[in-house]
């Protein structure tokens, strides 16, 4: 066996923060390879759902995109960004929101919406779509992303008002 | 919040970062200077156990084979 990668571990840590039959609102990229592998080890009666509708998926490949096929096979429900939403996440059933972000602060707060370059220019990010939603009302709340000064910052979106901040602590 | 070097949590009564556990390979010095706030770091903090054989077999294997996002 080669030498484990950072990411493998990131997966396996955030596979161990699942638990069998819990409800999970899954991100695409490492959250959903974490949700996948948790599946297949320890948690083979959790729940998964893609915030645009599609619910316990038995993925087949790697995604590129939520809207990709390829991690829909079998899933048993095929609805809607509003009945995810609405009907499980402001329903207050679900127990996992597992996202990634652009900022986390020293208290949990999420950025995925903007962030200002050096110079001063502003970068938009196709966030938060569902993550202020999921954020505030899963839970328990995971996350994944690199580990770097800019993107763990004192607090999110820096010196001005960010919409998009969400707590988690 | 799961990183690339260390899974951190939040203290349940000032509800900032706290460091969970380190993860093999990471130092705790680079942890704090690619930080940007104060961490809380705990006296002891445990190595981010490594993935099993079989969780890697699944990850490289079945998972995601090509490395799309495990690279």
């Amino acid at each position: 066996m080669t030498e484990v990668l950072a990411s493998e571990i990131m997966a396996a840590a955030g596979a161990r923060e699942l638990r069998d039959g819990e409800v999970v609102v899954v991100g695409l990229g490492l959250p959903q390879v974490a949700c996948v592998l948790a599946q297949r080890t320890h948690a083979p009666r959790l729940s998964a759902l893609l915030e645009i509708g599609v619910m316990n998926m038995s993925p087949i490949d790697t995604a590129v995109g939520l809207a990709d096929p390829r991690i829909w096979y079998r899933a048993t429900c095929w609805s809607g960004f509003l009945d995810v939403m609405g009907m499980n996440v402001h329903r207050g059933v679900v127990d996992v929101g597992f996202l990634g972000a652009l900022e986390i602060d020293r208290f949990g707060n999420i950025n995925t919406t903007l962030v200002k370059d050096d110079s001063g220019k502003v970068r938009y990010v196709n966030g938060s779509a569902g993550g202020n939603d999921i954020a505030s009302h899963a839970k328990r709340v995971i996350m994944i992303m690199r580990h770097e000064k800019r993107k763990l910052p004192e607090a999110v979106g820096g010196n001005w008002a960010c919409a998009a901040a969400v707590h988690i602590a | 919040m799961i990183t690339d070097m260390a899974v951190m949590g939040f203290d349940a009564n000032t509800h900032s970062a706290t460091l969970v556990s380190l993860h093999p390979l990471a130092r705790l010095e680079d942890v704090v200077e690619n930080t940007g706030f104060p961490l809380n770091i705990p006296r002891e903090v445990p190595p981010t156990p490594l993935p099993t054989q079989e969780e890697l077999r699944l990850l490289r294997e079945e998972i995601d084979p090509r490395g799309v996002y495990l690279r």
